[in-house]
């Protein structure tokens, strides 16, 4: 089947690249238009947010970037080539931790490469290193019930790196957190991404969060979701919790926040 | 914990020994016949005769046998079929309704059938057991199969899992401590289709020592049966708690009792 956009068209560079991309659910109650159409990119190592209010299609956006559902119109590409199946080189981290129960940390960790069926004696020494690296180096034998919620969610994170994959897909990942355990998370990610290099594709409703972290923020209208902003932040990199002060990224929230007033006659 | 364990203990124990004084001295006091209630003394000699000499051992087997096969066929069918359900919608949509309308016959109305198409023998209390337990094993495997975390099948999906590793290395655990739940529930129920159908017509078995009993007034052997069987039942019953806690050590709803 002929495709309008072939892979030679993808801009160079670019990971990730979504070309008119919308999504349709058909339910009980008819069609149920819950996302796009819309065109993003994602360059090679890139951390891009995206922000939408609730219900607009980001959970949607992101099971079509991870192959878990086919778009009802347009194309989506990860290095090249079509997404028309869940993949090898993508990770995942969903809003809930997501472990399995019985499995203890590090068998959760090993989890992917278990099921992709690639696993070798080396896997165990990688779960190891990112067991640490997420700080739960004491807890490579617990098991999920025995770990807090934010520990619960830094294994997911773990777990979502162990295969290296290109490209890492997060949902909320923190928003399950309380504030303090969040504001760390946050920065352990940061390290992470600067350590590992990847692309990703953090989707949040926290402005903040979004400005904190990422090179551009996509901002989706209300269902179905469409781009209606694209943010470059241009903020220095390492960013610590000072840069929060910084008036740029105050500004950069403001702008954002009064995207959404706008929009939100509940909130004029 | 030390002095819990010791109210835990003691407690139960002087409530018995208040229960077996009540119970002598009101036999002495109001005069009740002895083949009316038996003094608890004629009650530890039958149980004496039925354990150390040895008089019970024959239908004790016979009750445990038929129960522990009737429970294994009637489980493991209620596993296998709640797998099939979960897994296609066609055999859900046509299945469930009629198990679930099935349900609320009461089975032990069906026990005189069973033995005239089973015989007197062990089939048709194997057959009765295996009947009892379907249900409610059935019910709560499939609530468990269906309360499975979608976002964990949509993670091994995204790995490429097949069905049959999404059936086995996510639904299957899920589903653990409600089949146990299940399981719990049905042993208990097992127990009482043994003795109904044992009651009922057989030549062995505990209810069956119980239906003599009542022809030659016999009380005292029927207060000791009474107390075997709850015997068994306590210990089929813990045994599963035991295998609850062993097998799905993760979840944390092992103590909660459950109501049948
Ligand atoms: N499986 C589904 N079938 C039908 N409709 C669905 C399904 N999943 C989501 N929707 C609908 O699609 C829309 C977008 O859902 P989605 O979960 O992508 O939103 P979201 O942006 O992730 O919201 P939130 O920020 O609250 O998580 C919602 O209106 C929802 O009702
Ligand atoms: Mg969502």
């Amino acid at each position: 089947m002929p495709t309008p956009y072939p892979p030679t068209k993808t801009p160079s560079g670019a990971t990730l690249s979504l070309r008119e991309i919308a999504l349709t659910y058909s339910t009980s109650r008819g069609p149920l238009p819950a996302l796009g159409p819309l065109s993003i990119d994602v360059e090679n190592g890139e951390f891009v947010a995206v922000l939408g209010p609730s219900g607009c299609g980001k959970s949607t956006l992101l099971k079509i970037l991870s192959g878990l559902l086919q778009p009802s119109a347009g194309q989506a590409f990860l290095g090249g080539t079509i997404i028309d199946k869940p993949r090898q080189d993508v990770g995942i981290v969903f809003q809930q931790p997501t472990l399995l129960p019985w499995k203890n940390v590090r068998d959760n960790v090993l989890m992917p490469v278990r099921v992709l069926g690639i696993y070798s004696p080396a896997y165990r020494k990688k779960a190891d290193e990112l067991i640490e690296m997420v700080g739960l180096d004491q807890f490579a034998q617990h098991y999920p019930h025995e770990l807090s919620g934010g520990m619960q969610q830094r294994v997911a994170i773990a777990r979502g790196l162990i295969h290296e994959p290109k490209l890492l897909l997060m949902d909320e990942p923190f928003a399950a957190l309380d504030a303090l355990t969040r504001e760390q998370m946050i920065l352990e990610l940061q390290a992470i991404w600067e350590r590992t290099g990847k692309s990703v594709v953090f989707i949040t409703h926290s402005i903040p969060e979004a400005a904190f972290m990422a090179d551009r923020i996509v901002v989706l209208s209300s269902r179905p979701g469409r781009v209606i902003h694209i943010e470059n932040v241009g903020l220095a990199r390492p960013r610590g919790l000072e840069s929060m002060a910084a008036p740029e990224f105050v500004a950069i929230c403001d702008r954002l926040r009064r995207l959404f007033t706008v929009k939100d006659p509940a909130h004029a | 914990m030390r002095e819990n364990a010791l109210r835990n203990i003691l407690l139960p124990l002087g409530v018995t020994a208040l229960f077996i004084a009540a119970w002598h001295y009101s036999i002495i006091y109001f005069k009740v016949p002895n083949y009316l209630v038996p003094t608890p003394w004629a009650v530890l000699l039958s149980l004496k005769q039925g354990l150390i000499g040895g008089v019970l051992w024959p239908d004790i087997w016979a009750t445990t046998s038929a129960l522990v096969l009737g429970y294994v066929a009637g489980c493991s069918m209620a596993l296998v079929l709640a797998t099939l359900v979960s897994e296609f919608q066609l055999l859900n949509r046509a299945i469930y309704p009629l198990v679930v309308a099935f349900q609320s016959v009461p089975k032990v109305a069906l026990a005189p059938l069973i033995i005239v198409w089973f015989g007197f023998e062990l089939q048709s209390k194997v057959v009765m057991v295996a009947l009892i337990c379907f249900f409610p094993c059935f019910v709560n495997a499939v609530v468990g199969f269906r309360s499975c975390n979608p976002n964990l099948i949509d993670l091994y999906r995204a790995f490429g899992a097949s069905r049959m590793q999404i059936l086995f290395s996510v639904k299957w655990p899920s589903a653990l401590s409600t089949i146990f739940a299940g399981l719990e529930i049905s042993i208990v129920l097992a127990l009482l289709g043994a003795v109904v159908a044992e009651l009922v017509a057989s030549r062995r078995g505990l209810g069956h020592v119980i239906e003599a009993s009542t022809v030659d007034f016999n009380v005292a052997m029927i207060f000791a049966c009474v107390i075997v069987l709850a015997a068994i039942g306590v210990i089929s019953t813990q045994l599963i708690m035991w295998l609850r806690r062993r097998i799905a050590f993760w979840d944390h709803q092992t103590t909660t009792t459950i109501v049948t």
